[in-house]
């Protein structure tokens, strides 16, 4: 029993990076049609700018929530530079011009952070109080998996009450359901499209910075993590927020459990939840016709 | 037509990691000598490509200030091996296409096979940097595959023999194994080294065997499982890594969450390593790792020249493996040109095989038959020291002499 709880626990505390990651993909792709092949780019500048702002060194969790906010802010702004200069004026253009625009920044993103901080790896400590792990009912669970659970919690109530209790969120569900009959009813889309992109690049930013204490920070991470976010968008279903948290959990627990029950299937959980999925729901576990509506 | 956007969209998402770029080319004089030098140069294996042409500029800059060769400069000409064989053969025509055919350097194993071939059919002649895999030199068969190509670092094999002896002689009562590995050639070929080198495999229990895709970065779940399963029996315990890079940086790092490294009596891994302990910042573990190179292993004339030179470039940085392997090439290089006195490939090809030249760790000749170089293992006894260069504290180097044939 003991082992299968400690698999759940890894498994979700996996999970949430990607929730956060893919939240932000489908938020995008649910108000805009736009599949931002950069995303993988903006997770991988997260974690830089968190190593950046950090220096490497343990920090207080103070600093670390500061460099947190710092890293989300700071990729928000680069996805609103996108948004301006590039993506508003493709939204009207069919998917292919998007792709191709999506991955040339990726390709743009990738470039510039390896002329800013080299192609040599980077680490960056725990903080202390977060370092290590605890017995919890006879199972040792890392007090930073318990951290990450804790904030996906936070941030999926958040993007609920966003989307189902603001009004802007209401803005938000109405653009997503029929850009051009929210337009008709005096919303302006706009004003939705370009917070929308900015929070989507934020929740990216915020994702690598979260991960950067755990992995080795260099310019691999960005296709790494762009492969895995669209498999949790494909298996939750494009532009579904709750779908984004389910698959997310759902890859993060089966990996777990193949590690620890099946360890010939590791590594192909991923892959087989998208062709599963691909081949006998196709719009995603948790698809509605227009993603957000239900969100 | 919503399936159809699905699918194509998932097809082109996994096709990103795999795609990359080659390009290259010169247009250089005639006195030059050009050596062309294929290596990673972006991207997740950029450091590495960084690496390997650092060490043969030191080598062919020192032939230079020593006059080049008959009074001919040497020229390294650099291009991109990219990420996949598909792009590295691209970038070895576009060099030969160039008329550069004295050709060195890359990166990964299933590259140089695929270009092996290509060179094969021209004129050129290819020495290969880190290329590791048993077959690709005559190493262990005493018959060179190829007649064009030559091989300066150890093999798998031999690293993964080099540490299992050493391992197998300081922890003799660890007889029970984790291992983590990367699940392609280089990695499964490492573990069976390493576990077949002790004692051939009698009397080893393994216990978790994890086989992960290529760089694979999230370990969480696999160091939770091997600390669930080391609880009180640190003395007999060890953990073997079959990973590199960023894998064996990140594992590291979600194992400290775990005190795995203290749950233990022996962390091990084969490959580049020093590289890893250094980016962790004085917080790298106990390790003993096998690779072909620490620059605290040899004491001579030729090694405190080329760990100043690097230091020079970089900040008084210290070379890793793969510094030192690009290093070799371009001495390789050197030593088969002025025995052939001209630049002629198929000169300098019948002067490599045989070629004998002092490299960082003493005289180093390559086999006329096997096309490999012999060069010894050296295993490294690490552990971060935030107050030690590059944040590493070198207990210990045990050279391991070359055992191939």
């Amino acid at each position: 029993m003991g082992e299968i709880v400690a698999a759940l626990v890894a498994g979700v505390a996996g999970g949430v990076p990607l929730f956060v990651v893919a939240s932000g993909l489908t938020l995008i792709y649910g108000v805009m049609r736009v599949l931002n092949f950069a995303h993988g780019a903006l997770f991988a500048l997260g974690a830089f700018v968190l190593a950046t702002v950090l220096g490497g060194a343990a920090p207080s969790p103070l600093m670390l929530v500061v460099a947190l906010l710092v890293a989300a802010v700071v990729v928000g702004a680069v996805g609103a530079v996108s948004e301006v200069t590039i993506f508003r004026r493709l939204y009207t253009r069919d998917h292919t011009t998007t792709l191709l625009a999506s991955y040339a920044l990726l390709l743009t993103l990738g470039g510039l952070t390896e002329q800013i901080w080299g192609v040599t790896p980077r680490s960056q400590a725990q903080a202390i109080e977060l370092a290590g792990a605890v017995g919890i009912g006879g199972i040792r669970v890392a007090v930073y998996d318990l951290v990450l659970i804790g904030i996906g919690l936070v941030l999926a109530a958040g993007l609920t009450v966003l989307l189902r209790r603001s009004s802007f969120g209401q803005n938000i569900r109405a653009v997503a359901h029929d850009e051009t009959m929210a337009r008709a009813l005096g919303v302006r889309a706009r004003r939705v499209q370009l917070p929308v992109f900015v929070l989507g690049s934020a929740l990216a930013g915020l994702a690598g910075a979260l991960i950067a204490p755990l992995v080795s920070i260099e310019p691999g991470l960005a296709p790494t993590f762009v492969v895995q976010s669209f498999a949790v968008v494909i298996i939750g279903g494009l532009g579904s927020i709750p779908g984004a948290l389910v698959a997310a959990l759902l890859i993060g627990v089966l990996e777990s459990f193949a590690v620890s029950f099946q360890p010939g299937l590791v590594g192909f959980s991923l892959y087989i939840g998208v062709a599963a999925v691909l081949l006998l729901r196709p719009g995603g576990l948790l698809s509605t016709s227009s993603g957000l509506r239900e969100a | 037509m919503r399936k159809v956007w699905l699918a194509s969209a998932a097809l082109l998402v996994f096709g990103v990691a795999g795609c990359g770029s080659a390009g290259g080319g010169s247009n250089a004089a005639d006195d030059v000598i050009r050596i062309g030098f294929i290596a990673p140069t972006q991207g997740a294996f950029g450091e590495i490509g960084e690496n390997l042409v650092d060490g043969a500029r030191i080598a062919v800059d020192q032939a230079n200030a020593a006059g080049g060769i008959d009074g001919r400069q040497l020229e390294l000409v650099v291009t991109d091996e990219g990420t996949s064989p598909q792009t590295a053969t691209q970038a070895a025509r576009d060099l030969v296409g160039d008329g550069v055919e004295l050709v060195g350097g890359m990166f990964s194993s299933a590259n140089c096979g695929a270009v092996a071939p290509i060179i094969e059919q021209s004129p050129a002649v290819l020495i290969t940097g880190s290329c590791a895999s048993n077959e690709q030199t005559g190493a262990f068969t005493g018959q060179a595959p190829f007649t064009r190509t030559f091989g300066v670092a150890a093999r798998d094999r031999s690293t993964a023999d080099a540490v299992a002896e050493v391992i197998g002689q300081r922890f003799p009562q660890v007889r029970t194994f984790d291992v983590l590995g990367f699940d392609y050639k280089w990695g499964r070929e490492t573990w069976d080294g390493f576990r077949d080198g002790l004692d051939g495999g009698a009397g080893i229990t393994v216990n978790r065997e994890q086989w992960l895709p290529l760089n694979t970065t999230d370990f969480r779940a696999q160091v939770s499982a091997m600390s669930r399963g080391l609880a009180g029996e640190r003395d007999g315990r060890g953990v073997f890594l079959s990973t590199y890079g960023a894998g064996t940086a990140g594992f590291i790092q979600q194992a400290e969450s775990f005190d795995l490294p203290q749950q233990i009596a022996v962390l091990a891994n084969a490959g580049e390593y020093y590289n890893v302990a250094r980016s962790l910042n004085g917080r790298a573990p106990d390790m003993w790792n096998a690779y072909d190179y620490n620059y605290a292993a040899f004491d001579t004339p030729v090694n405190q020249e080329f760990v100043e030179a690097y230091g020079a470039m970089h900040d008084g940085a210290r070379p890793v493996g793969w510094t030192y392997q690009g290093y070799l090439v371009g001495l390789a290089y050197t030593a088969a040109l002025q025995e052939a006195g001209t630049d002629d490939p198929e000169q300098v090809r019948t002067a490599l095989e045989g070629v004998t030249f002092d490299g960082p760790s003493g005289p180093v000749t390559i086999g006329a038959e096997s096309h490999q170089a012999d060069i010894p293992t050296v295993v490294s006894h690490t552990v971060g020291a935030p107050d030690q260069p590059d944040g590493i504290d070198v207990v210990e180097t045990i050279v391991v002499p070359y055992g191939g044939r």
